[in-house]
């Protein structure tokens, strides 16, 4: 894509969330629905996901305040402008 | 096209689509398959795909919603 | 073949306590209730055990003051969180948010006994969650892709009779104003009954379906919108309406947001689980913006930057996983769907359509005092259907409350007196439509609604808009509502729903023309500036001697032994 749309991806072909592939996998080999998967494979799903690992989840948030700020900041620069207009 | 589809080779009539439909969608046919009846009220919830024990309920997005 | 029963003939039920809605403030009320030996009801228009907000789950539950957050702290956020759309000032019961606050820890007690799962994995403590109003952990993240099932098993477990696929129709009362019960139909079955009650709580969320929705077809497939079930319509509003309750902030309330183009791919209207990381927001450049308010998101077009989207590609890797559970925890389906547009939420951006109105939530509601009591004897409400409640935390702790009062309640309130004329009268409306050969379909008038509601408010109001839409909506209404049609008990129960959308948009426009000011995102271009006396006032529509009348209504003080206590 141009300037427009940042060059962000509109459709990705044959995507399939990670998540939603072990519980399919999951509920091919036991032959039960997808509800029933989904409640035997989340919980090791979400024992990867760093919850309760403060230092972690912190640093993380820094990162994303850092970014507010900067776009804050950007957007008051436009508003500038555009008053200037 | 049919949003939501039950595949009748796998369906056990169990019913729990049916039964748990919140917004009352499904039928039941004269040979006992459920089936989406009103079709334009469906909200795709996924209640009933995602409990079907068979898995043979597949819902596909029309082109109203693409 | 269904057939219009007569009054006389209808199955009649019996109870202390009757409960309209089975969702998550429904099924705790109920249940608290019946464990006090209370003979308790639920009228239940589709299946309990996968109604409501919770029936295909839920991610996080709020909200829990802990941490150097007091009750009054609490109060503060409660109300400071519904001032983006209503604009300053109270514009609830503060009373309400107190006490949601101070008896959360209490209602939690009893969530935990009754089976809900409140727990994470690992923890002996909750998975606390930063409320993104807040920006404290006072939210428990959990699992409630079972809550649902849950619940209704509890209610049958403690003799709770949950009366499935039957809709509440209207409120009884008896010669004396009292809330006595309510009509019920079956939407299956075409049958009618009566259930009689010395109390009623009516948790039935609140209106939505009265706007158009961002698809060529909103007839199709859209009877949801952001943030609710597509059951919405309405029901318990109109009902508690009728009967003398006041119905507040039907003008500020539309809730005003960006509605994701395609909603269904994601869970209710949110994008973004990050628990302290939030989705960006960004112009069709890519340039990152803050989250747009209605002002901004013009200056945005004007200067040919739209369309706007949002995303969640700057979460890391970890985040995105955690984004996954949230999405199976609250709408599993969405894993499902999304994948089957190929939106990979490392990648994709959502496009957020035009400022547009979308329905109520949260700060519309039932005028209540802080134990969910209206104005009307024998009547309380529980959950979104109360002035400034949400989420479904806050709902299962007014239904506890409401529960819990029962008992004693009851103990004392006269037996039910049914006036049967009034009966008679609902049940003719009810199956009118039946005989109807070549009349309007409930869809085709829904969408006729949605269409003025969108066209003559919308984000911009005007006088002239706004009476042109009055005008026209009174118009559809006299030529077509005594038109409806249907075959099936279904296609009743639409017609039943339709009347609910319609008679809330009436007030919602005379709501709208009442307030002559802007305020927060109720914008009046001829009425550009915010009138400061109107601050700290509720729109309360009430019906008077058969009238729609509506009042400002200064917003109670919160209560001398609530600031002593809740600091």
């Amino acid at each position: 894509m141009d300037e427009f749309y940042g060059g962000g991806v509109y459709e990705e072909e044959n995507f399939e969330f990670p998540l939603f592939k072990l519980v399919r996998e999951k509920a091919e080999e036991l032959d039960i629905s997808y509800h029933d998967a989904l409640v035997l494979v989340k919980p090791d799903y979400v024992r990867s996901c760093r919850y309760g690992d403060e230092e972690f989840e912190q640093k993380s948030i820094d990162e994303f305040e850092e970014i507010s700020k900067q776009t804050m900041a950007n957007w008051e620069a436009f508003m500038k402008e555009r008053e200037g207009k | 096209m049919k949003v939501v589809k039950v595949d009748n080779e796998k369906c056990i009539k169990c019913m729990k689509c049916y039964d748990n439909c919140p917004e009352d969608v499904l039928a039941v046919n004269e040979e006992g398959y459920p089936y989406l009846k009103y079709e334009g009220e469906c909200w795709f919830c996924g209640i009933c795909w995602m409990n079907c024990p068979k898995r043979c309920i597949e819902m596909k997005l029309p082109a109203s919603l693409w | 073949m269904i057939t219009k029963p007569n009054a006389q003939d209808v199955k009649v039920y019996e109870c202390d306590f009757l409960v309209v809605g089975g969702g998550d403030a429904g099924c705790s009320a109920a249940i608290k209730a019946a464990e006090e030996g209370v003979k308790t009801i639920i009228l239940e228009k589709a299946n309990a055990a996968r109604s409501g907000h919770s029936g295909m789950g839920m991610d996080h539950v709020m909200d829990f003051p802990r941490e150097g957050v007091s009750y009054l702290d609490y109060v503060k956020f409660f109300m400071g969180r519904h001032e983006l759309l209503g604009g300053p000032g109270a514009l609830m019961n503060p009373n309400v948010g107190y006490i949601l606050g101070a008896k959360s820890w209490w209602a939690l007690d009893h969530m935990n006994k009754w089976g809900y799962p409140m727990r994470w994995e690992d923890t002996d403590d909750y998975h606390w969650v930063r409320n993104g109003w807040f920006g404290k952990k006072i939210m428990i993240g959990v699992h409630w892709l079972d809550v649902k099932p849950v619940m209704a098993k509890k209610c049958k477990e403690v003799g709770v009779e949950i009366l499935n696929r039957t809709m509440m129709v209207d409120l009884l009362t008896d010669k004396n104003g009292k809330v006595c019960g309510a009509t019920g139909f079956n939407v299956r079955t075409g049958e009618f009954c009566i259930v009689k009650a010395k109390a009623v709580m009516v948790s039935t969320c609140n209106l939505t379906r009265n706007y158009t929705s961002e698809t060529p077809m909103h007839w199709k497939y859209k009877m949801r919108y952001h943030g609710h079930p597509g059951s919405v319509s309405g029901d318990g509003f109109n009902a508690c309406y009728k009967v003398g309750a006041g119905l507040c902030n039907l003008d500020l309330a539309t809730n005003w947001n960006y509605r994701i183009r395609d909603d269904i791919t994601i869970p209710f209207g949110s994008i973004d689980h990050g628990d302290g990381i939030r989705g960006q927001w960004m112009n069709a450049k890519g340039e990152a913006i803050p989250f747009p308010t209605a002002k901004m998101y013009d200056e945005i077009e004007k200067a040919g930057l739209d369309p706007i989207y949002c995303t969640i590609e700057h979460f890391n890797d970890v985040y995105q996983k955690r984004n996954e559970i949230c999405i199976a925890d609250e709408r599993f389906v969405s894993l499902y769907l999304g994948a089957q547009r190929g939106f990979n939420p490392k990648t994709h951006r959502y496009e957020l359509m035009e400022n547009r109105r979308f329905g109520y939530y949260g700060l519309s509601g039932v005028y209540t005092d802080e134990n969910f009591k209206t104005d009307v004897e024998g009547l309380y409400c529980g959950g979104d259907t109360v002035l400034g409640l949400g989420g479904c935390g806050s709902a299962c702790i007014s239904g506890i409350i409401v529960g819990d009062q029962m008992k004693e309640y009851c103990a004392t309130a006269p037996e039910p007196e049914i006036d049967m004329n009034h009966v008679q009268d609902v049940i003719d409306e009810v199956y009118a439509p039946l005989y109807e050969e070549d009349g309007t379909e409930p869809m085709e008038m829904e969408s006729s609604i949605r269409y003025i509601n969108d066209r003559y408010v919308g984000m911009h109001i005007s006088e002239g808009k706004l009476k042109e839409g009055l005008l026209r909506l009174g118009s559809l209404g006299k030529h077509f509502m005594p038109h409806l049609m249907a075959k099936t008990p279904h296609d009743l129960m639409r017609c039943i729903e339709v009347r609910n959308i319609y008679d809330g948009s009436i007030l919602h426009f005379k709501a709208c023309m009442e307030r002559k000011e802007s305020r927060g995102n109720f914008l009046r271009n001829d009425y550009p500036e915010r009138n400061p006396e109107n601050d700290n006032h509720i729109s309360v529509c009430r019906l008077v001697d058969g009238k729609d009348t509506i009042e400002l209504m200064r917003a109670p003080e919160l209560k001398p032994e609530y600031l002593e206590e809740g600091k």
